[in-house]
């Protein structure tokens, strides 16, 4: 039998972005307390709803690029809860 | 009948169902699962509101996660099968009440007690804040006696919210009830006439007779998008549900069993007290739809499906301004066991799918429905407000 190898890369990066990539709280380097940077959208409390940081997007984009990879046109996230 | 599950005002003017959150005060979505929970901000709908100089009275009983056919299925209910909401509306205690249409239970209770409902085109109102069950096609909308007490609610909370992903850009939208009528086209489609009793087929043909004779034209045609629609609706409606409800773990926030000897016994244990008999079937129903081996032929053939009626629907929509249809098939419900709910609500759903589907708004009023192009509430709420001028 013959295998084609298909290898898959996941990296966990830390952005320096302003905020988290699904809500408006500060990221890292704002915790100056312990709780400073959760809110009810990044706990998954019901009734709240993600929004897509667009500068997380651009950096993902970027890297891409710079890795020379091909870049999809289409994505789609999968939120844990 | 059980009007409120949270009081919270006696002079406020607007009431809330328990399907959207309001700070402070608990919010449980007609679920024991959610019982206690008390959220730490206000849906974005209410905060508008309250900006405004509205007060909110307090929740009203909505059934569990809002799947059922107008409320009759909630763990704070009384059973009756009136929507809490709108007899709250019919009896004067209130301007408006705001709801979630996910699946049609507030435009069925709104026809069953003779008062209006409007499911806004999707995007308009903010869904920050309201208890998430079908994300892609539920809305936040507005009961009253009429449309122009709908219009005044509308103009308040509509418009973009940065907190919200699925919000549309436009700032506000208008809201008008007086808009001329004459020289409009509407259509009744035959397939759902002849699938409602006798007194609804009399209401519908009394709405077409009211409006010709304000000079709008009435035709009856034909289309098989209507059934394709609720199909497709019916199981992306229970995938996203299975997916929103997952959260609800006993672990976090709401129920949790008081036996269990470890984590899988006291997630089992939790929901299985937590959830109703419906909504552990439309759970099941979506982990069925989402599976490996039907992915492709339910949840994705349905994501097809939704273009093809929203080309089909826009279609029709170039040769009429409306469509007239039923919103339920009898005009009285009787109780019924839980264990039927699931059939009972595909099969209203029929009247009802397509606009929570494609994101067009939908009006019931005078015991009928009416579908309009996205964007387009004006005309529906006008050709209501004939009708409803006419009966006074």
């Amino acid at each position: 039998m013959k295998y084609e190898i298909v290898i898959g890369l996941e990296t966990h990066v830390e952005l320096n972005t302003e905020s988290k990539i699904f809500c408006s709280c500060g990221g890292h380097s704002a915790a100056n307390e312990p709780n400073d940077c959760v809110c009810p959208a990044c706990s998954g409390m019901p009734g709240m709803l993600p929004v897509m940081n667009k500068k997380v997007v651009e950096l993902a984009v970027t890297a891409g690029l710079m890795l020379n990879c091909n870049i999809n046109r289409y994505t789609t996230f999968d939120k844990k809860n | 009948m059980k009007y409120y599950v949270v009081d919270m005002c006696e002079n406020g003017n607007i009431a809330v169902d328990d399907t959207i959150l309001v700070k402070g005060a608990q919010t449980a979505a007609g679920s024991r699962m959610l019982e206690g929970f008390k959220p730490l901000f206000s849906a974005e709908a209410v905060t508008r509101l309250e900006s405004k100089g509205y007060t909110i009275s307090g929740k009203t009983n909505v059934g569990e996660f809002g799947l059922d056919l107008i409320g009759e299925f909630s763990y704070f209910g009384d059973g009756e099968m009136k929507s809490a909401a709108a007899e709250l509306v019919k009896a004067d205690k209130v301007k408006a009440v705001l709801g979630v249409d996910m699946n049609g239970s507030t435009r069925r209770g709104a026809v069953l007690s003779g008062v209006d409902f409007l499911k806004p085109t999707y995007g308009t109102v903010s869904r920050y804040g309201v208890v998430s069950c079908a994300a892609s096609g539920e809305q936040v909308g507005v009961y009253s006696k009429n449309a122009d007490g709908v219009a005044e609610i509308m103009s308040v909370i509509a418009g973009h919210d940065e907190k919200d992903g699925t919000s549309l850009p436009e700032k506000s939208y208008e809201y008008k009830t007086d808009i001329p009528v004459s020289g409009k086209k509407v259509c009744i489609i035959k397939e759902l006439l002849d699938m409602a009793s006798d007194d609804v087929k009399a209401k519908i043909m009394n709405f077409a007779d009211t409006i010709m004779a304000e000079g709008v034209l009435v035709e009856e045609i034909s289309s098989d998008l209507f059934e394709i629609a609720n199909t497709a609706w019916q199981i992306l409606m229970c995938a996203e549900t299975c997916n929103n409800v997952s959260r609800y773990d006993g672990v976090k926030f709401g129920h949790r069993a008081e036996k269990y000897r470890n984590i899988d016994e006291l997630y089992i244990n939790s929901r299985t007290e937590g959830f109703n008999f419906l909504t552990k079937a439309v759970i099941l129903y979506g982990s069925d739809a989402l599976s490996k081996n039907r992915y492709k032929d339910c949840y994705d053939k349905s994501l097809r499906v939704r273009r093809v009626v929203a080309e089909g629907i826009a279609k029709l929509f170039e040769s009429y301004d409306a469509i007239l249809i039923p919103a339920i098939s009898k005009t009285t419900y009787e109780k019924y066991d839980i264990s039927e709910a699931f059939v009972k609500v595909f099969e209203e759903s029929i009247f009802t799918a397509v606009a929570n589907l494609i994101g067009i708004p939908a009006f019931a009023t005078c015991g009928v429905q009416l579908l309009g192009k996205h964007f387009d509430e004006s005309t529906l709420l006008s050709l209501a407000n004939c009708v409803e001028r006419k009966g006074e």
